[in-house]
């Protein structure tokens, strides 16, 4: 035996040493009666079939009441015989696209209200592009409160035991996924919902700041001057296959549903996060002095310089930040629901650029017109770019992620619909009449199903099969709920919910 | 028959006393015999985590931090008042409209826990082992060639002041034993600092524990 084999006997390889270490510390937390921490138990929770290719979730929530005849289904001057008493458009401001149902405001103005920033939209461009995926839905909601109408928008008004859209997604295909529920939300639209049958791992993952979030994916990464991360494994099984389970408090406390969770969240939950180097491939923002990286030991995702590209003020605009994240989410197969929002928070960048009004569209109580034309050109602006990047990313077999992804602008309500005297700056209050728009190639696209009656400015229903207008019914949120997760594919047996095949393609 | 009556609650008295004797000299079938671990669960198990300013707070004290030296995100933004805040149970009423800290902690709240608890442990270590004088926790260890006699009360002594200092009740003998059998575990490996890195990691597994994250 040479000296260095003989060495090598003596001393054992470090990383053969610690896999053996982990393993006798998980085979011991095993064999003490607690949970394995290799083992996912969602698998055997999760509703969905595991074999099903799945159809990914996006929610641009558009917080203030995004009123659709200030887009879609806008009505002119010369359509309304109340247009002096009603939100209409002069005639040449309404945009009719060739070959669609769907109409664009395209209008210019000098400031958004009180506010001395210019103005230009051109609704009809977006449209025009996009107008085979697109959908109108009118409805009918049922409050009148931000925060409450905003969850209703996502739980159909407790549909299904208050399970919200992303929830259902995540419970139908997310089971394979690190953090299958992420949400950059903002107030009712951040909020988990109430069904408590819900797994933890479907709920949503709230991130505050989409720049900043992935950098926490790691336990370690960019924390200068550590032990090396075998022997911090070293500490974790520790203190998971032992310190933890033979301690008192544990003892005590064991049945406890929050620790139960703790300990299925940091055991094989968490190494799927870190051993998916998530740290760096949802990384999308650059080295600089405010953010130094590469000091950190940090690493930019391989799409960091397109996503720059792509969204050149993701540092400045949370809204540009979301919207990266949100598809490298979908891209590295993260999540199978994103959703994203802009505040009630202004966003301001240099050269007079008013990104986002303030309160979002709820600034409409102040300049309906202006801050409608404004956010519709913001959220309208950030959906083409999603859009192309999810168009542009290959699901599997030739279809790209959009092939397979359905676009849901949640928003609270409707706004009123009467102004004064045929004013172009007016003030609007809340309106539980409104519709929504939902975009995908698997949605009954370059349809308005519904209508809108030119002298109230008041949306009406469809036939849920046929998808034919009934101005004597309105469509409920319920019916908008199991539409849009029958669109995704989700199984809605024994929920109650009814059928809505006016939504589907085909 | 007034005598046999008597006579009847004479013997009854006495066979009762006769059984009680009998009972109290061995356990009953049922019970747990002795050294076996009492089943002390409670059926509530009502605890919750600790949130992202007590988690703060907390460390600040156990390990003689000011709360500012916690845990900072890329040498300036502050884990639990910043970065984490939500992961870590906070509100944001103002910039998110989330008036309430989340139900329940979520998919990556174990990984920022250890984040901000691996910064606070190596900024409680590394002073320590810089000035063992003034050491808070890691006092009087004997470290020769950064390597630590693990052996020695000193290390007891240690580890008992970590679990004082952090859980507020004095470290187990299996708990000792465990933390020592870490450092052995570390040096075992071709850890170039294994003192040092231990000093982290002990800190790191105590303070992250269940124990120390419910209450």
């Amino acid at each position: 035996m040479t000296r260095d084999s003989d060495s090598t006997t003596r001393r054992l390889s470090r990383r053969g040493f610690i896999k053996g270490i982990v393993a006798a510390a998980t085979a011991g937390g095993v064999a003490a009666g607690i949970p394995t921490l290799l083992r996912d138990p969602r698998r055997a929770r999760a509703g969905g079939d595991p074999d099903r290719k799945p159809t990914f979730l996006v929610v641009f929530a558009t917080p203030g009441g995004a009123s659709i005849i200030d887009a879609m289904l806008a009505i002119r001057h010369s359509e309304s015989a109340n247009f002096e008493r009603l939100n209409c458009f002069p005639d040449e401001e309404v945009i009719s696209v060739p070959d669609s149902p769907f109409r664009a405001v395209d209008l210019q103005r000098d400031s958004i209200g009180p506010i001395p920033f210019p103005l230009v939209t051109k609704q009809s461009e977006f449209v025009a592009r996009h107008k085979r995926d697109m959908m109108v839905v009118t409805a009918t909601t049922t409050s009148l409160t931000h925060s409450i109408a905003q969850k209703r928008s996502l739980t159909g008004n407790n549909a299904w035991n208050g399970r919200t859209l992303q929830e259902a997604v995540a419970i139908e295909y997310g089971a394979d996924y690190p953090i299958a529920n992420t949400n950059m939300g903002y107030d009712g639209y951040i909020e988990s919902g109430d069904d408590p049958t819900v797994p933890a791992w479907a709920r949503n993952e709230p991130i505050s700041q989409a720049t900043l979030w992935p950098l926490g994916l790691h336990s370690s990464r960019g924390l200068k001057d550590l032990p090396d991360p075998e022997l911090i494994d070293l500490a974790r099984s520790l203190r998971n296959g032992k310190l933890d389970p033979e301690s008192t408090f544990y003892r005590t406390f064991e049945l406890s549903e929050r620790l139960q969770r703790w300990r299925s969240q940091r055991g094989a939950s968490q190494r799927r996060i870190e051993a998916n180097d998530l740290v760096s491939k949802l990384n999308a923002i650059p080295d600089s002095p405010d953010f130094p990286l590469a000091e950190f030991g940090f690493a930019a995702s391989p799409d960091a310089a397109r996503m720059q590209q792509i969204f050149p003020d993701l540092l400045a605009d949370p809204l540009e930040a979301q919207a990266a994240l949100a598809f490298l989410l979908l891209k590295y197969r993260v999540s199978v629901t994103v959703t994203i929002s802009p505040t009630f928070a202004s966003v301001i960048l240099p050269g007079r650029q008013l990104r986002t009004t303030p309160l979002a569209f709820d600034y409409s109580h102040t300049a309906h017109r202006a801050a409608q034309a404004a956010m519709w050109k913001r959220t309208m602006g950030m959906a083409d770019r999603l859009i192309d990047l999810l168009k542009s990313e290959e699901f599997e077999q030739g279809q790209s992620l959009w092939d397979r992804t359905v676009l849901y602008f949640a928003t609270d309500f409707g706004r009123q619909k009467q102004r004064i005297n045929a004013a172009d700056s007016f003030s609007t209050s809340h309106d539980v009449n409104n519709g929504f728009l939902v975009m995908s190639p698997l949605v009954n696209g370059n349809r308005v199903l519904g209508g809108v009656d030119p002298n109230t400015g008041l949306t009406y229903g469809f036939d849920l099969k046929t998808g034919q207008p009934d101005v004597h019914r309105t469509t409920q949120e319920a019916e908008v709920y199991a539409g849009l997760l029958q669109v995704l594919g989700v199984s809605t047996t024994g929920s109650g919910l009814p059928d809505v095949p006016a939504m589907r393609r085909g | 028959m007034h005598r046999s009556a008597t006579l009847w609650i004479i013997i009854l008295i006495a066979v009762t006393f006769a059984v009680s004797a009998c009972s109290s000299g061995s356990p009953p079938p049922n019970a747990d015999p002795p050294g076996e671990p009492e089943d002390i669960r409670s059926p509530k198990a009502t605890v919750q985590f600790k949130g992202n300013r007590r988690l703060n707070n907390d460390l600040a004290r156990a390990l003689g931090l000011p709360g500012e030296r916690v845990c900072t995100e890329l040498g300036r933004l502050p884990c639990t008042s910043q970065v984490h805040v939500i992961t870590l149970g906070g509100v944001e009423p103002y910039r998110l409209g989330l008036q309430r800290p989340l139900a329940h902690t979520s998919a990556t709240t174990p990984i920022a826990v250890d984040r901000v608890v691996m910064f606070a442990c190596r900024e409680r270590a590394d002073e320590d082992l810089a000035d063992p004088g003034n050491a808070l926790i890691y006092a009087e260890l004997s470290i020769t060639g950064g390597r630590l006699a693990v052996d020695e009360p000193s290390v007891a002594n240690a580890i008992d002041r970590l679990y004082k200092r952090g859980l507020l009740r004095p470290a187990t003998a299996a708990e000792v034993g465990h933390l020592r059998q870490l450092y052995r575990d570390i040096e075992a490996t071709d850890s170039q600092a294994p003192a040092r890195d231990w000093a982290v990691l002990a800190c790191f597994a105590v303070m992250s524990s269940m124990e120390q994250l419910f209450y």
